[in-house]
């Protein structure tokens, strides 16, 4: 946090003269600089801004004049969506094809997926997302442009913030289908830069477990391969993989950025660089406070899960 | 030496990402004079063309021949690729060194400092760096530097853990060597494998992130030739104009490609000297 804080206020540039205009005379910069206290020595600001944080305070953010724990508010479900349902995809297709190539190793499905994995991990995620809107927007006139729902339309009644959720919850279809729609474009790209990893580390675990002695044993006695595999192996390749899942979710977070710009997805990703154009520096360093507590958190329930799963490490 | 190297030829897989990358390390330091266009001349007659036979990959939105800024931009890109893992590694190096060998509170306070900047999506991280530097590509490739050294110390740290206790290296300083000579004579050396892995692996992930940088508007500023800036400014005409933001986008993919299959190669050679 504190490396947040510095980092944002280091800023050569004045958030205020860009707010003013250029024409902005010197004593209304003067007063706005005063009003949001950027004219006291930066220790004493550190001081206040630790103290607000404490009491749930962020400051305001100078482009949209709330408080940024409003905008947050506002935004952060966004990505949230976004998020999951790109996370739940990378899971669907990555695990079921990891273990599909491991077991059938050296076959041609195998050999093409590693091929399109590596090549998958390489993508700029950026380009890709531009390419999918010439080709699903454009030439295919498929899918929408951007945004999370149909303009005409509106958003569903707020229960989450999340339209998918709401626009079930609300039993409203035409809102529910216009979400869904709106949702592939920016899910899918998100996926395809990691489904790569993901499939890669299920594929690489499993082989590693299939070469092990309990498995070992396990056919020796005669059991069915079927069995093999899912009560031994499977059990026991699962656990990196729930590592790699924090990391994965950290890592879509980063990309959930550039991927909520592009299709216009008003998550925090948006906000962010929003105000990073707008040099509004509470709410860059707000959001970075955010995210690290996110990430935090995120570390903390893979320590979690993993010990509970693993006996092992619960009796160290 | 020599023959391992035969061996590499033998297969064409290899001897075409061979050829591809020394093709890209041409176009990297020949790129000015080989380019059909001056990359930044302007020439509002032409703007937005499609691609045709003047202009392969068509005009941007000032008239300046995307193809000509693709290939000016390679040497750009590849460098501040390389920028990046030097700089990661030099720095990651010398602190996991340190951290390793000398223990105790110095290498508690680096693996802290390591800690807190793993945690953190890289991307997010180099990009608060680089706003509060300022947009520009030095402030960019500082910004990158700092996300990806964590990497390199830990690795170097390992190393340095399991190899300050060996025999040879107790003999070593009880010969009257000091700890620096020790360090770089004996440890050194033998993280040299797991370094240069990491540094292949990183290498792919280290030029998208860097570019990605730059499609936010961080990185190089324009009018400069660069990937990322490219596809950024093709975004805004993307509807009328695909070809803008398609061309240098495809130059990334492909320079990762050919890394990829390089990797590959220096891989392979690796693990059967070092199995």
């Amino acid at each position: 946090m504190t490396l947040t804080f510095f980092i944002a206020n280091v800023i050569p540039s004045d958030p205020v003269l860009l707010r003013l205009g250029p024409r902005a005379k010197p004593d209304e910069i003067a007063f706005w600089r005063h009003q949001y206290g950027l004219d006291l020595p930066l220790p004493v600001q550190y001081l206040k801004y630790l103290g607000g944080v404490v009491q749930g305070d962020l400051g305001d953010s100078i482009l949209t004049n709330r408080p940024i724990l409003v905008d947050l508010k506002d935004y952060l479900p966004g990505t949230i969506e976004l998020t999951s349902v790109s996370f739940l995809m990378i899971i669907l297709v990555g695990v079921p094809v990891g273990i599909y190539a491991s077991t059938h190793f050296g076959s041609i499905f195998d050999r093409v997926s590693d091929f399109l994995a590596s090549a998958g991990m390489g993508l700029p995620v950026f380009w890709l997302a531009l390419i999918m809107q010439l080709i699903f927007y454009r030439a295919l006139s498929l899918l929408p442009l951007d945004s999370r729902i149909d303009m005409v339309l509106g958003p569903p009644p707020r229960i989450t913030g999340m339209f998918i959720l709401d626009s079930l919850l609300a039993s409203d279809m035409p809102r529910l289908l216009s979400s869904l729609q709106h949702i592939i474009l920016p899910a899918v790209t998100l996926s395809l830069a990691s489904v790569a990893g993901i499939m890669r580390q299920v594929r690489a675990n499993i082989l590693d477990t299939l070469k092990s002695d309990y498995v070992r044993t396990a056919r020796a006695k005669g059991a069915p391969e079927r069995i093999v595999i899912t009560r031994h192996v499977l059990r026991n390749s699962f656990l990196p993989v729930i590592t790699m899942s924090g990391m994965l979710l950290i890592n879509l977070l980063s990309g959930a950025f550039i991927i909520e710009t592009i299709f216009n997805w008003p998550g925090i990703g948006w906000y962010t660089i929003r105000a990073i154009v707008s040099s509004d520096y509470n709410a860059v360093v707000s959001v970075t406070l955010v995210i690290a507590v996110l990430c935090t958190i995120i570390n903390l329930l893979v320590d979690i899960l993993y010990s509970a799963l693993d006996p092992r490490i619960r009796l160290t | 030496m020599i023959g391992n190297f035969k061996k590499i030829l033998r297969k064409p897989a290899n001897v075409t990402f061979i050829l591809l990358g020394l093709g890209l390390l041409f176009l990297a330091f020949f790129g000015k004079q080989v380019a059909p266009y001056n990359p930044l001349k302007l020439d509002m007659q032409a703007r937005l063309q499609a691609p045709s036979w003047q202009h392969w990959m068509g005009t941007d939105n000032l008239g300046r021949d995307i193809a000509s800024r693709v290939i000016a931009a390679t040497g750009l890109d590849l460098l501040s690729c390389l920028v990046i893992l030097v700089g990661a590694s030099v720095v990651g190096v010398l602190i996991g060194l340190v951290s390793g060998f000398y223990g105790g509170i110095i290498d508690e306070v680096m693996m802290r400092i390591s800690d807190v900047f793993i945690a953190f999506p890289g991307l997010v991280l180099a990009l608060a760096i680089s706003v509060a530097l300022g947009p520009n590509l030095i402030n960019a490739m500082i910004a990158l530097v700092a996300v990806w050294w964590p990497s390199y110390a830990r690795l170097i740290r390992v190393q340095a853990l399991a190899l300050r206790d060996r025999e040879y290296i107790l003999a070593a300083r009880a010969l009257g060597g000091g700890s620096g000579w020790v360090i770089f004579r004996h440890i050194l050396p033998n993280s040299l494998v797991p370094l240069i892995v990491l540094l292949s692996t990183d290498a792919a992930p280290a030029l998208v992130t860097a570019t990605a940088l730059s499609f936010i508007g961080m990185g190089v500023q324009p009018p400069a030739a660069e990937w990322g800036s490219m596809v950024n400014q093709g975004s805004r005409y993307l509807l009328d104009a695909w070809w803008m933001s398609t061309f240098p986008g495809l130059a990334i993919l492909a320079t990762v490609l050919i890394f990829n299959g390089l990797v590959e190669i220096v891989r392979g050679q690796l693990s059967k000297t070092h199995a």
